[in-house]
């Protein structure tokens, strides 16, 4: 673990708190009835300061709120029903009304009472982190009224100067891999909406098809980059600008807590590792151990975003070559070609007779300067921009790598052994890496935990947390490969397993070609199966509850396990509007730490 | 100097062009124990060129867009370099780029030609509609198209792109690494991609994957090409079977080898994998042991096309071993034990020529067999059946058991074509199995009319005249333009004939024989049933309100086998399209529910259900349309058409003898190969292939497709060359 700020840790987090509750105080007003939740209270301001060091939750709730396509969950620690620790993971969403997203974090700030104890920001993803820059009409920062204590982060973010060495080229290498990809972008788009272009395509057979084909691939181009918060009105004004940098929305979101800690009444920043545990030392939490197990620290790691039964996995670096690169920052110049000068090569260099023959290379591309009826016409041939499709592997191999730069946390009662399992977006690469050996061929597993349990040195495996795990949050919206099969959820045994899914298949429909299949059919079925149909659902809620809702064989629940869940299942009396539908601003799962 | 001085002259023209070229790609010239096989001599049938070069099939356009330049084109005919068989081989002269994919792509040209017994022609151009189709004279090459690790085919623009990157080489031995590499100067990629473009002036229907095995036999086909067309160099193989010494694993040497070609340019984990891999503690390569599962399991292209590629390449290994079973005794006084040490020079001679004449062999065999292939939806069980086929065909004393070994190959992988009781050469041959005797009569006509096509085709080389006269025969229209009948002098006499589509209506449709001819050709031609079933009606002029059929090819086929036998065919291939909508059922299976007309899915579709009576025990009832509601909407095809909807082809192939049919009674339909329309497990399968909800990659999430960044580019991301 890499620390932030030098202060002496425990004095430092209560200098911290005290200015932080002065701040706060105007704006944490008393909660009104009218958004209050059934089952949290709001807290009173104080209690839960003084109850947190020493603090032995039983009991925590998990609230998902469902503003929009995106991740955002508060987890409240209690202790004997009292909450006693506020945690907050992700708070944002890809597409929609940003207003719901601030009701969303209003509903936080009086929940928390003005004060959260921890916020971990997963990975750079406009739906994991757009929250965090929003502003109200007055242009304040909406988070700058909520007091933090302490703010987790991955190693890959620690990108200061003085920070992890892999992560400062990592961060280099995708800012150029942005930049190339948007510039991609932009030169596709104002080809393809050139007009005499479109009517060109259009004149040959399936024309029509062929170009709504690349419409529809620069479109999911520009969904891709959604991700990273960079606009269409962004990329067709600023490409062309090497000194314009995009992202820097996200960028800015990612860091406003990095940048806060700066302030004198800021939030203690650390930068985990695979491997390192986060105990009571660091949250006051008694019998409460939160594991990293990723982001792995291996490049290779990193960019693997499939498994083998899949064509991408073998998108190296190589798919996007850096002379790709190189050609993006020439705007057009030929400098950026191998060849010497000497072999370029224009009309300048022929004659007027040469350029009028048929069999002509410069007129067999660009046509007969004076065109008789009956001249061959070959612009369908022409090739000027078939070398962005390159983009779609970038587009891909960047979306995969920052979701595989995700936290990913496994939150253990101590205890009763219970793991709730936060993978954030990881894909494959991150899930891989958890179990992977030491050596080749060998059983141990790289990554492992030396804990002492009543005196006794133990050893923990991600096997083991993942053998525990009582509570799943599925990765990516529950795509298709943000979940790993063998090495992920085969190894989810517990029979209490739970799910719960930031997802809204409605808007994922409406992305793509054929719509995202979020969430993927198979994993989706699995998932019931593992967890007996006992699934939460941004868009639906308890599923067992929805008629809708088919069990595939072996995922009915008994009527014990049905009738347990349902209870523990509670949902906002807040509503919130979207596509004309009525939604609870939340849904929240009681997960009862200290009982079997 | 220039070429037309020498015409003056009263020389004969060369029947070749030398072109110097890597016989693999430019990393294995950096070794010195490859440099020496590395540089060959490619000898090119001679032809007339412009700078580019620009041929007769082939034009180079060195346009380079990331660089937004033109690489001057290479003139081929200049004398200095005439002089000295070509540009010297030169990574950093793109001008040499442009002779060395010249001089492969006609390479692998001239072999196509040489077994097909015809001139090749590209997949034509059509306008808009469609309804409009233009020759296409040359296939396009661009050299320096693409900046990745890339290459491929594009069927919309008839051309091939090759891209170029740096290198992050495995092995920086071999390549330096972030050097830029050239996937143009790969012997192995440039032949594998005009295979690409040759198969699909061939079967155009085969680059739509409407079958697991369709793209993966587009892959496969186009790397058996490339291998072996490399194993018929014999400069190639010598070095390397003298290596071998007394150890005979000559033929390991050869798999070894193969692979070799894939790993040079950083063919990573490539198809060339399935045929063996090093054992890195034995320190041998080995080769591995054929799996009959994984035909049945593995489900990507590329790993799918391995497994026909090996398949070939163990019966090419078994060929070859006999056939050296000889020379190894003759050179061991009988033993056929060698000695070690070095082989004798002569042995590895013969050793050589033997195997790339086994391999030219295999190559004319897979490129002939192409004729004998379904017109849609291939599988590798279909390709079998081919191979064996046009063989048996064209080699009637099958003495050194080709055949055999082919069969024996693909019983070894587990791949069993459908619908054929066992695995002999009898059951394998695609012989008419419906009862097509009623017709006997009416093929005579036709073979009447065969025959005249071939008269006319058979004094014309010209290519765009092949085309444009093909073209009349299955329209209908006036012959003379075309049959170079009207030379200067002679008066133009008009010569009009009726159309191959036209008379296949007139012949057979409009009464009982319709329903028995769609029968035998897999084609639903009952013309109470087309509108309800999905077919639509022709708008053509000649065949007004006929159902909808397509005449998709007419070829002649002359071929002379290695015994002198000759064979005189006539290939025509039929196909329709039908609109399918289906669904999954409760339990997850596919069910076909009703058809649209593909023309205008928009006017609403027939539901089908299962009824007493009905013709064919269904009833049918119109239903509206509804569009669709997921995905984006923009424009083209994919607009309109709902989830569930999709085409689906049927037709066939059909072989007429004109030999056999010396007396008019004796008029014989020697082949159907048949992919029936009305094969309801077929629209399951390809329905499964389209809306498939449990195997995807992420691709296809984000950009629709399964395999490549563009929809309309088939072939652009299954080629990364990584």
């Amino acid at each position: 673990m890499a620390k932030t700020n030098s202060k002496a840790q425990k004095p430092a987090r209560a200098a911290a708190r005290k200015t932080a509750a002065k701040k706060s105080s105007p704006a944490a007003k008393p909660a009104s009835k009218k958004n209050a939740s059934r089952i949290a209270e709001p807290a009173v301001q104080g209690k839960t300061r003084d109850k947190i060091v020493g603090a032995t939750p039983d009991a925590v709730s998990i609230r998902m709120y469902c503003h929009g396509f995106g991740d955002c969950f508060l987890l409240i620690f209690k202790t004997a029903e009292e909450p006693v620790f506020y945690m907050l993971i992700d708070c944002g969403m890809l597409t929609g009304d940003s207003d719901l997203l601030k009701t969303a974090i209003a509903d936080i700030k009086e929940t928390c009472g003005g004060r959260l104890d921890l916020v971990v920001q997963t990975h750079e993803h406009k739906d994991h982190i757009s929250g965090f820059n929003l502003k109200d009409d007055k242009g304040e920062l909406l988070w700058d009224s909520i007091a933090v204590d302490q703010v987790w982060l991955a190693w890959t973010e620690n990108t200061r100067p003085d920070g992890d060495k892999l992560a400062i080229e990592l961060k280099r290498k995708h800012n150029k891999k942005k930049q190339a990809l948007a510039r991609s972008l932009s030169l596709y788009r104002s080809f393809i909406d050139d007009r005499n272009n479109q009517q060109e395509i259009r004149n040959t057979f399936r024309g029509d098809s062929y170009l709504a084909a690349q419409k529809r691939y620069a479109t999911a181009l520009g969904q891709v980059l959604g991700f990273m918060d960079i606009s269409e009105q962004d990329v067709l004004t600023k490409a062309a600008d090497p000194s314009f940098e995009f992202g820097l929305t996200m960028k800015d979101a990612m860091a406003y807590f990095v940048n806060r800690s700066k302030r004198e009444d800021g939030p203690d920043i650390s930068f985990w590792n695979p491997g390192d545990l986060a105990s009571e030392k660091q949250t006051g939490l008694n019998g409460i151990n939160f594991y990293f197990l990723g982001p792995p620290k291996d490049y290779a790691r990193l960019r693997q975003m499939e498994d083998h039964t899949h064509a991408e996995m073998y998108l190296t670096d190589m798919g996007v070559s850096d002379n790709y690169y190189m050609a993006l920052t020439k705007n057009g110049d030929s400098s950026g070609s191998p060849f010497h000068s000497k072999y370029f090569w224009s009309d300048a260099d022929c004659t007027r007779s040469e350029l009028d023959r048929e069999d002509h290379v410069w007129t067999l591309y660009h046509g007969k300067k004076t065109k008789a009826p009956g001249d061959a016409d070959h612009a369908w041939r022409k090739i000027e921009i078939d070398w962005l499709h390159n983009a779609g592997a970038l587009a891909l191999h960047l979306d995969s790598y920052t979701n595989n730069t995700s936290l990913v946390m496994a939150i253990e009662f101590e205890a009763s052994g219970k793991v709730l399992l936060f993978p954030g977006d990881a894909q494959i690469g991150n899930w891989m890496s958890w179990t992977a050996p030491a050596k080749e061929g060998s059983e141990e597993p790289a990554l492992k935990w030396k804990v002492s349990r009543d005196g006794k040195k133990e050893i923990i495996t991600a096997e083991a947390l993942l053998e525990r795990t009582v509570f799943y949050k599925v990765g990516h919206h529950a795509s298709h490969n943000a979940t790993a099969k063998k090495s992920g959820l085969e190894l989810m045994r517990s029979k209490d397993l739970v799910a719960m899914i930031p997802v809204d298949q409605e808007v994922a429909k409406r992305q793509g070609k054929r719509g995202w299949k979020m969430p993927a059919d198979d994993l989706y079925e699995r998932l019931k199966q593992k967890t007996k149909g006992r699934i939460i659902r941004l868009d639906k809620g308890n599923i067992l509850e929805r008629a809708e809702e088919k069990l595939p064989e072996g995922s009915k629940p008994t009527k014990q396990q049905r009738d347990g869940f349902s209870r523990k299942v509670t949902e906002s009396t807040a509503r919130i509007k979207i596509d004309g539908k009525l939604r609870p601003l939340f849904f929240e799962y009681l997960l009862e730490g200290d009982r079997d | 100097m220039s070429i037309t001085n020498c015409e003056k002259d009263d020389f004969l023209r060369p029947r070749f062009r030398k072109l110097r070229a890597y016989a693999f790609d430019p990393s294995l010239s950096l070794q010195l124990e490859t440099n020496v096989i590395n540089n060959i001599v490619y000898k090119v049938a001679w032809e007339d060129l412009s700078p580019g070069p620009v041929g007769e099939y082939i034009e180079v356009v060195d346009y380079d867009p990331s660089s937004a330049c033109f690489y001057r084109p290479v003139d081929l005919d200049n004398a200095f370099v005439l002089a000295q068989e070509g540009l010297e081989p030169s990574e950093s002269n793109p001008q040499f780029h442009q002779q060395m994919v010249y001089a492969v792509a006609m390479t692998t040209i001239k072999n196509f030609e040489l077994a097909l017994g015809r001139k090749i022609t590209w997949s034509q151009y059509r306008n808009a509609r469609g309804e409009f189709s233009q020759y296409v004279q040359r296939l396009r090459i661009y050299p320096h198209a693409l900046r990745e690790a890339n290459a491929y085919y594009s069927p919309q623009k008839k051309a091939l792109l090759f891209g170029y990157f740096n290198s992050t080489p495995e092995n920086p031995g071999l390549q330096m690494p972030g050097c830029t590499v050239y996937t143009c100067l790969s012997h192995d990629i440039i032949a594998h991609e005009i295979t690409h473009a040759l198969l699909d002036g061939m079967h155009r229907r085969y680059v739509e994957a409407t079958h697991i095995d369709s793209l993966a036999f587009h892959e496969a086909f186009a790397d058996i090409v490339a291998l072996f067309q490399h194993f018929t160099f014999p400069e190639v193989l010598k070095d390397q079977i003298a290596k071998t010494g007394g150890d005979l694993r000559a033929q390991n040497l050869l798999g070894e080898l193969a692979q070799e070609f894939g790993k040079a340019i950083g063919h990573y984990g490539s198809l060339r994998n399935a045929i063996g891999r090093f054992d890195p503690e034995k320190n041998i390569w080995q080769p591995h042991v054929p799996n009959p599962q994984d035909y049945l399991t593995e489900k990507e292209p590329h790993a799918r096309g391995a497994i026909l590629v090996a398949t070939i390449f163990d019966a090419f290994i078994s060929l070859y071993k006999r056939r050296i079973a000889d020379l190894v005794r003759i050179a061991t006084g009988g033993t056929g034990i060698l000695p070690p040490g070095s082989l004798h020079p002569d042995l590895v001679n013969r050793m050589a020529n033997e195997a790339s004449k086994t391999a030219g062999h295999i190559l004319k065999i897979c490129i002939r067999a192409l004729d004998y292939c379904p017109p849609l939806d291939i599988n590798f069980g279909d390709y079998l059946r081919a191979l064996i086929t046009s063989d048996y065909d064209l080699v009637s004393d099958d003495n050194l058991d080709y055949r055999i070994a082919i069969i024996e190959a693909f019983q070894k992988r587990g791949i069993f074509p459908d619908n054929v009781k066992n695995m002999s050469v009898e059951s394998l041959l695609c012989k008419v199995e419906d009862d097509s005797e009623q017709f006997e009569s009416r093929f005579a006509k036709l073979i009447d009319f065969f025959r005249r096509f071939k008269e006319k085709i058979s004094y014309i080389s010209n290519r765009r005249e092949i085309y444009e006269l093909t073209k009349i025969f299955i329209t209908g229209g006036d012959i003379s333009k075309e049959s170079g009948s009207n030379a200067a002098g002679v008066p133009h006499r008009k010569e009009s004939i009726q159309g191959l589509h036209q008379r296949l209506n007139i012949k057979f449709l409009g009464n009982e024989d319709a329903v028995a001819f769609g029968k035998l050709t897999g084609l639903i031609l009952d013309d109470s049933m087309v509108d309800v079933l999905g077919i639509g009606r022709s708008k053509g002029r000649n065949t007004m309100n006929m159902p909808m059929l397509e005449v998709h090819n007419l070829k002649l086929a002359s071929r002379s086998g290695p015994r002198g036998d000759t064979v005189n065919q006539i290939i025509v291939t039929l196909t329709q399209k039908r609109g399918v909508v289906a669904r999954r059922d409760k339990w997850g299976n596919a069910e076909i529910i009703g058809f649209f007309k593909p023309e205008a899915p928009t006017e609403g579709w027939y539901e089908r259900t299962p009824a007493q009576g009905g013709n064919d025990g269904f009833t049918y009832t119109w239903q509206p349309y509804t569009p669709r509601d997921t995905g984006s909407l923009d424009e083209g095809n994919e607009k309109v058409l709902p989830e569930g909807w999709f085409i689906f082809r049927g037709g066939s192939t059909l072989i007429f003898d004109l030999d056999y049919s010396s007396d008019e009674n004796e008029v014989k339909l020697q082949y159907v190969i048949k992919k029936d329309i009305n094969d309801e497990e077929r629209m399951r399968r390809q329905f499964d292939m389209l809306f498939n909800q449990q195997d995807f990659s992420l691709n296809a999430t984000y950009f629709g497709a399964p395999h490549g960044n563009l929809e309309a580019e088939p072939f652009a991301i299954i080629h990364k060359v990584l």
